[in-house]
């Protein structure tokens, strides 16, 4: 089944990928309108509250890249195709720099808002944890020199990674429960106003754009690296 | 009788190293040598960062000398050939995992209540750090050996074991940490004795291959 | 007691790339098989699998009349020796062979070995401070402690002169006499005795 599909598969993705390009362009332009200019600041926080706008989508995104890895792991072991590992190993690296994104615009956010730059409490923790994973995943294709081995063996890492980080925020939460009185409650207000709710959900819809565009992009080089070693073999 | 031979066997190989039993208990000691330097050990909550060093010598001790539990053997071939006896490979694991649990944790525990007389800790303490010492770092030589053998035969991977294993020993460190919790390192254990057994057999079959 | 391995229609694919196929064979008791090859033919892959390391082939193995597929019991009659040569370097030999038997489970004389290997004068030194030639010698001496019938043998003449070469095929034919069956590959024109052979063509396709 793989055999057959590169080849077709770079062409459509070569064709398809500048429409992604304008579509990620536009959603951009929209979103970051509505955030910066066309909402109201915050009664409490005021226009520092328009960080969110960056922030909680990438801090979205990178876990739902993380799922994604871990899933197209999951699915290599029951299905041994490699196109599943070539997602995985695709994702990786923009799962890692939405991590970033998410985890420097946060310490931003968090010092004019609650005071203090970094608090160890359950979510900031396995977040850098989250960065870690993938740093490890993307480090496996890198220590291990056979590919067919480091595919094997990264598919299992990328899994391991998926049942630890629940692990360590059961973990984190227990240890802050115990041992200091939980600063930081929620994140954002429970409820959320329809002025502000509308540039968040245009700059998600932004960022997943941004996502799948970079996603495809290494993807179609992925393949191409696939198809190159083939012939060199 | 095999799986006792091979424990021997392991153990015999640790002591004829010559530095195996030595490393884990002198490795604690000298951290704990630098910890006056850094705090007083009459300032309250003393025993806190105590426990902390202690994790924290475990934790490092264990990924230092994770790489003897698989790779030598692998590298040299014994590996192989302990493979091809055809034993249960999920017991040669277990045999490899108490062996190096023996050769690196229990000189640690022995020198605990020495090192904690020293810095006055009473007894009480002493004891529940024992238990939880006991309790979890089975666990932490479990996954790190697992972790190990993730990567055969590669020589550059000691930073990369590092990023692994860190994020894993959170729980434990976290645990470990608190004076009360050895029924929760014990289950950390024993859901990590099933993990890594699974992904040790898992990898060695591939590298075998 | 006589033996005999029979192999049938073996065929190896992995990674989605043959490494051979179509292997037939048979070897008895009291014979040595030789396997030839380039480098890159299979040869190792082939002693591999008869090792019972690969698992994944196609056709039969079968050793007196049973397939050896999934059966523990017969496959530990075979015993493999590998470029690696199961050396630890900082313990003397005499060690070395300690450790052997433990892993085999058999009790061996230290004293026979070592005259039927020529190492008498070595047994107390560090494998470290040996030649590549005495490591091999020495690697030998896991063949004859444990009683396994088939010895598979890769490229075992590799670092030895020719001395050590008739001292490899006596300790084959003391092996072959005793009821067992020896298979090694080699690709050099300095070989040993051999009963039969079998040559592995180049399967690896572009």
């Amino acid at each position: 089944m793989f055999y057959k599909l590169p080849n077709t598969l770079i062409d459509t993705l070569r064709n398809w990928l500048p429409v992604f390009y304008s579509t990620t362009l536009v959603t951009f332009s929209i979103g970051l309108y509505y955030a910066i200019y066309n909402s109201p600041p915050d009664y409490i926080q005021g226009d520092s509250m328009r960080i969110m706008y960056v922030h909680v989508p990438a801090a979205w995104l990178s876990l739902g890249s993380y799922s994604i890895l871990a899933i197209s792991c999951i699915a290599w072991f029951v299905f041994r195709n490699p196109i599943f590992n070539l997602f995985a190993k695709s994702i990786a690296p923009i799962g890692a720099v939405f991590t970033i994104i998410a985890l420097v615009t946060g310490s931003i956010w968090g010092k004019p808002t609650w005071g203090t730059w970094w608090a160890w409490d359950a979510r900031l923790t396995s977040m850098l944890i989250l960065f870690f994973l993938y740093i490890a995943y993307m480090m496996t294709w890198q220590v291990i020199v056979n590919k067919e081995l480091a595919a094997k063996i990264s598919a299992a890492l990328g899994t391991i990674g998926f049942i630890n980080i629940p692990i360590i925020k059961f973990s984190v939460d227990w240890w802050n429960t115990l041992h200091q009185p939980a600063t930081i409650s929620k994140l954002s207000a429970p409820s959320i106003h329809i002025s502000m709710l509308t540039p968040l959900m245009l700059m998600t819809i932004a960022y997943l754009f941004l996502l799948i565009t970079l996603f495809l992009i290494r993807y179609k080089t992925e393949l191409v690296e696939v198809k190159i070693s083939r012939i060199k073999h | 009788m095999w799986f006792y031979n091979l424990i021997v066997r392991d153990l015999k190989l640790a002591f004829y190293s010559s530095t195996n039993f030595l490393f884990a208990a002198s490795f604690l000691i000298l951290i704990l040598i630098l910890l006056p330097f850094i705090i007083d050990p009459k300032v309250n909550q003393f025993i806190q960062i105590y426990t902390g060093f202690i994790w924290l010598s475990i934790a490092l001790s264990i990924l230092l000398t994770i790489d003897r539990v698989f790779e030598s053997d692998y590298e040299d071939g014994n590996l192989d050939a302990i493979i091809l006896t055809q034993k249960p490979l999920e017991l040669i694991v277990c045999s490899k995992f108490i062996s190096h649990w023996i050769a690196n944790c229990i000189p640690i525990i022995v020198v605990i209540p020495i090192s904690a007389i020293l810095f006055g800790i009473n007894i009480n303490e002493i004891i529940n750090i024992i238990l939880n010492v006991l309790a979890g770092s089975t666990g932490m030589v479990f996954i790190g050996s697992a972790v190990s053998s993730l990567t055969l035969g590669n020589k550059r991977s000691g930073i990369y074991k590092s990023i692994i294993v860190i994020p894993l020993y959170i729980p434990f460190i976290i645990f470990g940490a608190n004076q009360e919790s050895v029924l929760v390192l014990i289950g950390l254990s024993m859901f990590a004795f099933i993990f890594s057994l699974f992904t040790t057999t898992y990898s060695l079959r591939l590298y075998v291959e | 007691m006589s033996n005999k391995l029979e192999i049938n229609g073996l065929e190896c694919i992995r990674d989605n790339r043959p490494i051979f196929k179509d292997i037939n064979f048979s070897v008895k008791s009291n014979q040595t098989m030789l396997v030839r090859g380039k480098n890159g033919s299979g040869k190792t892959s082939l002693l591999r699998v008869l090792a019972g390391y690969i698992k994944n082939y196609s056709g039969n193995i079968l050793f007196n009349g049973n397939n050896i597929k999934n059966d523990k019991e017969l496959l530990s009659e075979f015993r493999f020796l590998g470029q690696k040569n199961t050396l630890k370097g900082n313990l003397s030999v005499q060690q070395n062979i300690a450790l052997w038997e433990l892993i085999y489970q058999v009790k061996s004389d230290t004293n026979e070995i070592s005259k039927i290997l020529n190492i008498e004068q070595i047994l107390n030194v560090d494998i470290n401070s040996l030649s590549d030639g005495q490591k091999k010698r020495i690697s030998l001496a896991r063949l004859i402690i444990s009683n396994a019938k088939v010895w598979l043998l890769d490229e075992p003449l590799v670092y030895l002169d020719q001395d050590k070469i008739d001292l490899l095929q006596n300790i084959i034919l003391r092996h072959n006499k005793s009821g067992g069956i020896t298979i090694y590959s080699s690709n050099t024109d300095i070989n040993l005795e051999y009963d039969s052979s079998i040559i592995m063509d180049d399967y690896v396709v572009l």
